[in-house]
C-alpha cells in the first residue's frame, strides 16, 4: 500500500527469489550498509524500510523480505500484494535459482499488480568464476518480460544501492499512492486528505488530470488538489459501481509512459 | 466494574451448605429410570446416533471426553442421552486423541448424560463458529444447563433435524440459534436470563441473585478466592495484597478478571465431590463459563465482559485506559529457581536409573531448568526419547541399537553415487537446500565457527539423513535452527539424530506444505490473546493483524531466533516439560505480547511496522520474567485457555492417519 505526504512516497517492494540468493544480503546492504557471509536464513519475513531522496521528493522503501524455501511459497501473496515494486533475485552461480526467478516472474504476472515495477537483479555477481547464468541470457529474458535488469553484489555493494534506485526513480508516481488499495481505500483516502465529504462521480477525472500534468515530477501539488476537489464537491454519493470505474481511469491515466 | 458479584461466587462454604440442603433441580439421578422415565428394556428406537460428541472437562487440552450422543425414541416421549467412551486399551480414541485415558471411572459416570427427556429441555443454543467445532448448549426447565457438546465429526444440524421431526421447536424470534422446546408461555428473556451466571447461581443457591449482591465479601474473602483458584506463592499472594486496592493492580485487567471468577467456579466445580455434582450438576457452571468464553459480546450483560467494556468506551463512557494496565509488569508467577544441579538429578533416580517421579522432575525443570551438564542426559528424557521408566541398561541398551539404525540410514544417503545422483533431482536438491543453510546456522557460536568446522557438516550429515528418515517432510528452512543446540549439547551425531526426531515428531506439522500446523498454532494465539488480553485483542482486529503472522518465527522455531544460545536451551527444557501445558510456548506469546501492548497499542502499530517490532526484539526479551508472566497466564486462563487450542495443535502429537503424517507433494522438495 502506498500513501503520500506532500514531497514525500511511501512505497511497499517486496523481495523474491530462491532460498540462498541473497535477498535478504542485499536489502540488508541497503538498508544497514553491512554484509555478512553467512546471513542467516530469513524465518517468515522482515521488514525493513529506506527513504531515498528522488529529484525534489522523497521516496519511503518499504521493504518485505521473505523466506526463499519453496515450502513457504503459500505466504508469499501475503507479502508481495499490494506492492509497488518487486526484486526477483537470483544467484548467477545457480541456475536453478535464475530457473525459480522466472516462476516468480510468473507468478507476478499472473497475481501482482500490473502496474508494479519489477527489477530482476542477478546477485553474487563477485563469483565471476562461479557463474553459470551469463548476463546477457537474464537480460534477454528482462527484456521479453519488461523487467529491468542488473548484477549486483551484496558483497562488494556493487549495483546495490542503483537498483534500489532505480526502483524509486520508475514508480509511477502518481498511481503508485493508490497501488494495491481497493477502490473504497481510495476513496476513503481522498476523503480523509481532501476533506471532501461528498462528491459527484463524473467530475471526478478533472483534479486527477491537473495532476497528471506535473507528471515530469514527483512532486504531487495536494493543496491544488484538494482545492479542485472541495470546488468540485457535490450532493451525491459515488455508488461501488461509479467507484470500480474511477478507478478504472485511475488504472489507465497512470500507467508508466515509457 | 463488577467485583461485588464476583465476590459472590468465593463464598464457598454458602455454597457447599445449599447443596446439602438439596436446592437447585436434579436430573442426574441416581437412577435414571426413575428420574426421566426411560426404560431400557421397552422396545426403544435409536432416532439419531453420532460418534464423537466431545465435552471439554478440564483446563489441559489434552483433557476432553468424547463420547455417543443419542436420541432415543420410546413410545411418544424422546429422550436424549450421551455416553463417554470407554478408554481403548492403548489410551487413544479413534481420533488418536489421547482424550479419555486420563479420566476416572467416576469422571465419566460424573459428566454421563443420563438419558434425559425432551419434555425437561427447555432450549438448544447452537453455536457454529467459523472455526473450531461447532456445539451446542442444552438448557433445561430447572434452567440450569449441561457443559457444551462439541461435535466434532459434525452432526449438530442433523441433531436439530431430527429433534424437530419429534418434538415441538420453536427458533427463537431473538436469536436465531437458540431453538426453544417445550417453552411457549415464557418467552426467550427466561430461557436467556437463566444463562447468566449469578441469577443461575441464584437458582443453585436457594436465593435471589439481590441476596447475593448485597452480601458483599470482606477482603480476606477475596484474598481466599486467590488462594483456591491460583498456584499462590507467598510472595505472589503477598504481592496481590500490597496491589489489591490500586488502580494499576494486574488483576483489574478486564480480561484478567473475568477469567479469574470462572476458573474459580470451575475449580470449585471440579472439586466438589461427584454427590453434590449429580444432586446439583454443578457441570453447568462449566457451561457458563465456556459459553462466556466462547461468546461473550452476547450474553451475560451481568457481568462486564472484555468485549463490554470496549463498546462502553466507544460509547465515550470513561473507562480506565487499557493502556495503564500495563503499567505493572505482569511478573506474578512463580520466582524461577536455580537449575536442577547433579545432585538433585541424582536424588530423583533410582539404583537403576529410572526416574522416580516424572512429574517432580517435569515441575522442577520447569520452574529452574537444567545445569548444562546435565541436559545431555535430561533432554533425552524431555524429548520422549528415553523412558523416564526406562533403567541405565536399558538405555545403554537403546543407544547402541538407535546409533546402527542412524547408521543404516545414513549409509542410504551416503551409498548414492555421483552418477546416480545426477539422476535424481529430488535428491541433489534437497542435498542443496541443507547445504546452503547449514552453513549459515548459528556461524557465531564458537562450537560452529571457523572455516571447515566440522560440526557444520554434522549438521548436515544428520539433517539429510533425517530427510530419509522422514523423507514426505523432508527439509525445511527452521530445522537447521532446531537441530544446532541438540547437537551443540549432545555432541554425538547419533543422539542428537534421534532426540532431533522425537522433538519433530511433535514440531514436523509447523513445516506442512499447507502451513496447517502454522495455522492451528496463530489461530490458537489469537483465541488465547481474545481472552487473556481483550483490549489488545481488539486492536489488532481492528488493525487487521488478527492472522498474528507477525509471531510466525517465534512459533516455527520455538523463539530460537529470539533469544541467546544460552537462553534458548533453557527455554526449550521448560517447554518440552509440558509441566502447565503441552501449549506453553503460546502463553509465551502471549506473556511478549502483553508485555509490549502498550507500545503495540500506543503508537498505532500496523502490521509491517508490528512484523518488524517484533522481528527487532530478538534478543532483548528478558527471558525468566517472560517465563513467569506466561505462567501467570496460563495458570489464570485455566481450561478457558486450554479450550482455545483445538486438539492436535502443535506440539500436540499429530493426528495419525493411514494416508501417512506428511503429505507430500510432487514440487515438495
Amino acid at each position: 500500500m502506498a500513501t503520500i505526504g506532500n514531497n514525500h512516497l511511501n512505497a511497499k517492494l517486496v523481495l523474491l527469489g530462491d532460498m540462498g540468493a541473497g535477498k535478504s544480503s542485499l536489502v540488508l546492504r541497503f538498508v544497514k550498509g553491512q554484509f555478512l557471509e553467512f546471513q542467516e536464513s530469513t524465518i517468515g519475513a522482515a521488514f525493513f524500510s529506506q527513504t531515498l531522496a528522488v529529484n525534489d521528493a522523497t521516496v519511503k522503501l518499504e521493504i518485505w523480505d521473505t523466506a526463499g524455501q519453496e515450502r513457504y511459497h503459500s505466504l508469499a501473496p501475503m507479502y508481495y500484494r499490494g506492492a509497488a515494486a518487486a526484486i526477483i533475485v537470483y544467484d548467477i552461480t545457480n541456475m536453478d535459482s535464475f530457473e525459480r526467478a522466472k516462476k516468480w516472474v510468473l507468478e507476478l504476472q499472473k497475481q501482482g499488480n500490473p502496474n508494479m515495477v519489477t527489477a530482476l537483479a542477478g546477485n553474487k555477481a563477485d563469483l565471476e568464476d562461479k557463474r553459470k547464468v551469463t548476463a546477457e541470457e537474464a537480460g534477454a529474458y528482462a527484456d521479453e518480460n519488461g523487467l529491468f535488469f542488473m548484477e549486483t553484489s551484496a558483497k562488494t555493494a556493487a549495483n546495490v544501492n542503483d537498483i534500489f534506485y532505480e526502483i524509486a526513480k520508475r514508480l509511477p508516481h502518481f498511481s503508485m499512492l493508490f497501488l494495491g488499495c481497493p477502490p473504497n481505500t481510495l476513496l476513503l483516502y481522498i476523503i480523509n486528505t481532501m476533506q471532501v465529504k461528498e462528491y459527484e462521480a463524473i467530475e471526478w477525472e478533472l483534479p486527477f488530470r491537473s495532476l497528471k500534468q506535473d507528471k515530469g515530477q514527483v512532486r504531487i501539488n495536494l493543496c491544488r488538489a484538494e482545492a479542485e476537489i472541495n470546488a468540485l464537491s457535490k450532493e451525491n454519493k459515488l455508488l461501488d459501481d461509479e467507484n470500480k470505474m474511477l478507478l478504472r481511469w485511475l488504472e489507465r491515466e497512470t500507467a508508466p509512459s515509457d | 466494574m463488577h467485583e461485588p458479584e464476583f465476590h459472590d461466587l468465593s463464598d464457598d462454604s454458602d455454597y457447599a451448605a445449599s447443596q446439602q440442603q438439596g436446592l437447585g433441580g436434579s436430573v442426574f439421578g441416581s437412577d435414571p429410570g426413575m428420574t426421566s422415565g426411560f426404560n431400557e428394556r421397552e422396545g426403544s428406537e435409536v432416532v439419531y446416533s453420532k460418534d464423537n460428541v466431545t465435552i471439554h472437562p478440564t483446563q489441559y487440552g489434552s483433557e476432553r471426553i468424547s463420547g455417543r450422543l443419542r436420541l432415543v425414541k420410546q413410545g411418544p416421549s424422546l429422550f436424549m442421552t450421551w455416553v463417554p467412551y470407554k478408554p481403548s486399551p492403548d489410551g487413544a480414541d479413534f481420533l488418536g486423541n489421547n482424550s479419555n485415558s486420563a479420566l476416572s471411572e467416576k469422571d465419566r459416570n460424573l459428566y454421563t448424560i443420563t438419558p434425559v427427556p425432551l419434555s425437561d429441555v427447555r432450549s438448544v443454543r447452537r453455536h457454529t463458529p467459523t472455526l473450531g467445532w461447532q456445539y451446542m448448549i442444552v438448557v433445561l426447565s430447572s434452567g440450569l444447563a449441561f457443559p457444551p457438546l462439541y461435535f466434532y465429526s459434525g452432526g449438530l444440524r442433523e441433531f436439530l433435524a431430527t429433534l424437530k421431526q419429534h418434538v415441538h421447536i420453536v427458533r427463537s424470534a431473538d436469536d436465531a440459534n437458540v431453538f426453544l422446546v417445550n417453552d411457549f408461555q415464557d418467552p426467550l428473556q427466561r430461557s436467556l436470563s437463566s444463562l447468566e451466571l449469578p441469577r443461575a447461581l441464584s437458582v443453585v443457591n436457594g436465593v435471589s441473585s439481590k441476596d447475593l449482591a448485597s452480601s458483599v465479601p470482606s477482603f480476606e474473602n477475596s484474598e481466599r478466592l486467590n488462594g483456591r483458584t491460583y498456584y499462590v506463592n507467598p510472595n505472589t499472594s503477598e504481592y496481590s495484597r500490597r496491589h489489591k486496592h490500586k488502580s494499576h493492580d494486574p488483576a483489574r485487567d478486564i480480561s484478567l478478571q473475568v477469567l479469574e471468577k470462572f476458573s474459580l467456579v470451575t475449580k470449585f466445580a471440579r472439586d466438589t465431590t461427584s454427590h453434590i455434582f449429580r444432586e446439583s450438576q454443578s457441570n453447568s457452571f462449566d457451561s457458563y463459563e465456556r459459553k462466556q468464553q466462547k461468546q461473550s459480546p452476547e450474553l451475560i450483560p451481568a457481568i462486564s465482559t472484555p468485549s463490554e467494556e470496549q463498546s462502553h468506551s466507544n460509547d465515550g463512557v470513561v473507562e480506565p485506559d487499557p493502556l495503564e494496565f500495563d503499567k505493572i509488569n505482569l511478573v506474578w508467577g512463580n520466582p524461577r529457581q536455580p537449575p536442577l544441579s547433579s545432585d538433585e538429578w541424582a536424588a530423583l533416580l533410582d539404583s537403576e536409573g529410572r526416574i522416580m517421579d516424572s512429574n517432580a522432575l517435569r515441575k522442577r525443570i520447569f520452574y529452574g531448568g537444567v545445569e548444562f551438564n546435565l541436559r545431555k542426559e535430561v533432554w533425552k528424557f524431555l524429548l520422549g526419547y528415553h523412558a523416564y521408566e526406562s533403567t541405565d541398561a536399558e538405555r545403554e541398551y537403546l543407544a547402541s541399537i538407535k546409533k546402527s539404525e542412524y547408521e543404516t540410514i545414513k549409509s542410504q544417503w551416503q551409498s548414492i553415487s555421483p552418477a546416480q545422483a545426477k539422476r535424481f533431482t529430488k535428491f541433489r536438491e534437497r542435498k542443496g537446500l541443507i547445504e546452503k543453510d547449514v552453513v549459515r546456522t548459528d556461524r557465531s557460536i564458537s562450537y560452529f565457527d571457523g572455516d571447515d568446522n566440522p560440526k557444520v557438516a554434522l549438521l548436515h550429515d544428520i539433517l539429510l539423513t533425517y530427510s530419509f528418515y522422514n523423507f514426505d517432510l523432508g527439509y525445511c528452512q527452521g530445522m537447521s535452527d532446531l537441530l544446532s543446540p541438540i547437537l551443540f549439547v549432545m555432541e554425538d551425531e547419533s543422539e542428537a539424530f534421534w532426540c532431533f526426531v522425537s522433538l519433530m515428531e511433535r514440531l514436523g506439522p509447523n513445516f506442512n506444505r499447507d502451513q496447517n500446523g502454522m495455522h492451528s498454532q496463530l489461530f490458537a494465539l489469537s483465541k488465547l490473546v481474545e481472552l487473556l488480553d481483550a483490549p489488545l485483542h481488539n486492536y489488532l482486529r481492528q488493525a487487521d493483524c488478527l492472522n498474528y503472522f507477525f509471531c510466525f518465527r517465534w512459533i516455527l522455531i520455538q523463539f530460537k531466533r529470539e533469544f541467546e544460545y544460552e537462553k534458548i536451551m533453557r527455554l526449550w527444557e521448560v517447554l518440552w516439560t509440558h509441566y502447565l501445558s503441552e501449549h506453553f510456548h503460546l502463553y509465551i506469546c502471549v506473556a511478549i505480547l502483553k508485555k509490549y501492548r502498550k507500545k503495540i497499542m500506543g503508537e498505532q502499530m500496523d502490521f509491517d511496522t508490528l512484523l518488524k517490532f517484533i522481528n527487532e526484539l530478538s534478543g532483548r526479551i528478558d527471558l525468566d520474567g517472560i517465563i513467569r508472566d506466561a505462567e501467570a497466564l496460563c495458570i489464570c486462563a485455566g481450561e478457558n485457555g486450554a479450550a482455545c487450542i483445538p486438539p492436535g495443535t502443535p506440539p500436540s502429537m499429530p493426528i495419525e492417519t493411514d494416508t501417512g503424517l506428511y503429505s507430500s507433494q510432487p514440487e515438495d522438495l
